[in-house]
């Protein structure tokens, strides 16, 4: 027993294996919180484009995965999402905003309204499981999953989106 | 000195020094790369919401501002960024908290036989602001002047490429950001963002009676 005590040889490789997991886990935790926060940013980005184009234009798609198959992904969302994945809702408001605070994302409604009706947009974006204890991100439950969110208000220009009609 | 020579030849623990040359650095890196992004977002979703909130003022229609859709606009901050500092408590009955908003609507007057190349003057028709727990909140002021549009404008100045003769809209939003890691890269610090509109109709925006509500 003294003798495997006294004997030194592999003490650096046991040493490097103890410590080699925090030293990976910091640094896969670093990767992963920049990871979230360009999710984010592009979820971000894409609500934007998406908010301002539902605003400006009248639109003849009946459900929100129409919208995006035929305009949404292939002019708004790069190519770090997946266009598959995305969800996107919009609803017609009508009252007070904080009413919907948490209301959308239940469910995936396409209510654009018509022209000069305030609407919400909603965008969200599975969420991958994370190596840093803090995600830099929206991050809301659904269903039992988490999800990226982001969010627009727009106004339907009364004008270009058929002068108030639908 | 024999101890010391014995010290610096053993190679024990060598594997743990470095790890504890290494580690604050990664730390410091891990730190620095969540305050950063935290900072990144906040920063960007009050960008979009005070275009968005100046966007919406510039489409009203009938050219009064009634004061429900203000406080609709008001509330826009806290549907676009739900993630913002939250510990301020609002006013009773409002639900936007933890930032400052204010909105003005301006016109503009040129010399009378003035037919191109004008030069406007810019006249405040009204201002408001909804001050909350903030040490220097911006408010937009009656007497505007004109600045390069390279200047930092404030409440009180306003870009000489936002002048012409469509009136327009104003909307600032000063917000507390809350470091996540309070003194590492930022103490507490007080942002602004700025937004300037058009208005589409073309015709200066009233606003409804209300005390909150400065006429110039």
């Amino acid at each position: 027993m003294e003798k495997f005590y006294a004997n030194k040889m592999g003490s650096t490789s046991v040493e490097f294996s103890m410590l080699v997991l925090p030293f990976f886990f910091t640094l896969f935790a670093i990767l992963s919180v920049g990871y979230s926060a360009l999710i984010q940013a592009e979820l971000d980005r894409a609500a934007g484009l998406i908010a301002s184009d539902i605003s400006l234009h009248a639109t003849n798609y009946t459900t929100s995965t129409g919208y995006l198959n035929q305009v949404g992904c292939s002019k708004f969302l790069g190519a770090l999402l997946d266009c598959k994945k995305v969800e996107l809702s919009a609803i017609n408001i009508s009252g007070d905003l904080r009413d919907y605070d948490e209301k959308v994302n239940d469910e995936l409604l396409w209510s654009p309204g018509c022209g000069n009706d305030l609407v919400l947009i909603e965008l969200i974006y599975p969420f991958s499981a994370s190596f840093s204890p803090i995600a830099i991100a929206d991050v809301v439950f659904r269903g039992g999953h988490k999800y990226y969110r982001s969010r627009s208000i727009i106004k339907r220009e009364p004008i270009l989106t058929g002068a108030g009609s639908c | 000195m024999r101890v010391r020579k014995s010290v610096l030849k053993d190679d024990q623990g060598l594997a743990a020094v470095e790890f504890a040359l290494i580690f604050p650095i990664c730390l410091v890196l891990f730190m620095g790369v969540v305050e950063i992004c935290n900072f990144s977002l906040q920063s960007r979703r009050a960008d979009m919401a005070v275009n968005l909130a100046a966007e919406l003022i510039s489409r009203d229609t009938d050219g009064l501002l009634q004061i429900s859709e203000r406080r609709t606009i008001e509330d826009v901050w806290m549907i676009v960024n739900p993630t913002a500092y939250h510990d301020v408590a609002g006013p009773d009955g409002e639900w936007a908290n933890g930032y400052s908003r204010a909105f003005a609507s301006v016109k503009f007057i040129s010399d009378k036989n003035c037919s191109i190349n004008c030069s406007y003057r810019p006249i405040t028709i009204w201002t408001f602001l909804s001050k909350d727990a903030l040490k220097n909140s911006v408010s937009i002021q009656c007497a505007l002047t004109v600045v390069k549009n390279d200047s930092d404008a404030n409440g009180s100045q306003l870009r000489v490429g936002t002048t012409g003769r469509s009136p327009i809209v104003i909307a600032d939003f000063t917000y507390p950001y809350e470091p996540i890691f309070y003194g590492f890269l930022f103490h507490d610090i007080e942002l602004r963002v700025s937004a300037v509109r058009r208005i589409r109709n073309g015709l200066p925006l009233d606003h409804a009676p209300d005390p909150l509500v400065k006429r110039c």
